[in-house]
């Protein structure tokens, strides 16, 4: 059985129709293989329109994003091992990775109506592994909007180990 | 290969990375921890995962940085890691 984490990341899609990432994750070099078993969006702006959430696996031979701001995540059972893949949210700027292939998209209203997904088994999560020459290299979160400046909440639940 | 340091290790860092890499953007210089692992081994100077042995408090782009009730300083979000190159360390 995994282990699973979850992270979440007051997020900001500062500039209309530009996709923007947000958070963005990668395996250690001896890590177990990391899977991505929920993405919830929830949005809160007065404007109606539309968002969407891409989930992007950056293909092996690309560079590796870069930047961002730390993120630790946290563990459901609470003496679980500290996580081994390493996270950033786009408090600093996330240089994206240059080899990114669309996963898939969740949307959702920017007026509030929740939109996400759950892989309906373990082994239909999207996956990173570990090793030296992994392939994916990492998974990238990347939102869009119609409006500037729309404030919405990005929740990742992730497992290590299948 | 660029340097190595294995797991494990207790690190100092040394020099404020000259590639953009996760953590905060900012100068780390001084700040001591364990590795936890690599990030990147293609690289020449490889990324090590830091782990601090002081986490440090950050602020996200949405996060209210004063209680808006008793207008006191609101801590922020806790950073437990960095990643730092190869070379700026010891």
């Amino acid at each position: 059985m995994p282990y699973f984490y979850d992270l979440e990341f007051s997020a900001t899609q500062t500039t209309a129709s530009t996709p923007q990432t947000q958070m963005a994750g990668k395996n250690v070099a001896a890590g177990s293989v990391l899977g991505l078993y929920g993405v919830i969006c929830a949005a809160r702006s007065l404007t109606a329109g539309g968002m969407t959430l891409f989930t992007k696996t950056n293909t092996a031979g690309g560079t590796v994003f870069s930047g961002g701001t730390a993120q630790t995540p946290t563990p459901k059972e609470p003496r679980a091992p500290v996580a081994q893949s390493t996270w950033v949210n786009g408090g600093t700027a996330i240089t994206a990775g240059t080899t990114l292939l669309f996963r898939n998209a969740v949307g959702f209203a920017q007026t509030g109506g929740t939109g996400g997904l759950q892989p309906i088994t373990p082994q239909a999560a999207v996956q990173v592994e570990g090793g030296t020459t992994p392939n994916p290299v990492d998974i990238e979160f990347v939102s869009n909007g119609l409006t500037t400046g729309v404030l919405f909440e990005l929740t990742l639940e992730i497992g290590e180990g299948l | 290969m660029g340097t190595l340091f294995p797991v494990g290790k207790k690190v100092t860092v040394t020099a404020k990375s000259p590639v953009p890499v996760a953590g905060s953007g900012d100068d780390h210089t001084g700040k001591t921890g364990k590795v936890r692992g690599y990030t990147d081994l293609a690289k020449e100077d490889v990324i090590h995962v830091i782990d601090l042995d002081q986490p440090f408090f950050v602020y996200g782009p949405n996060d209210p940085r004063f209680d808006p009730i008793t207008g006191e300083k609101v801590q922020g979000n806790q950073v437990d890691w960095i990643e730092v190159p190869g070379s700026c360390l010891k």
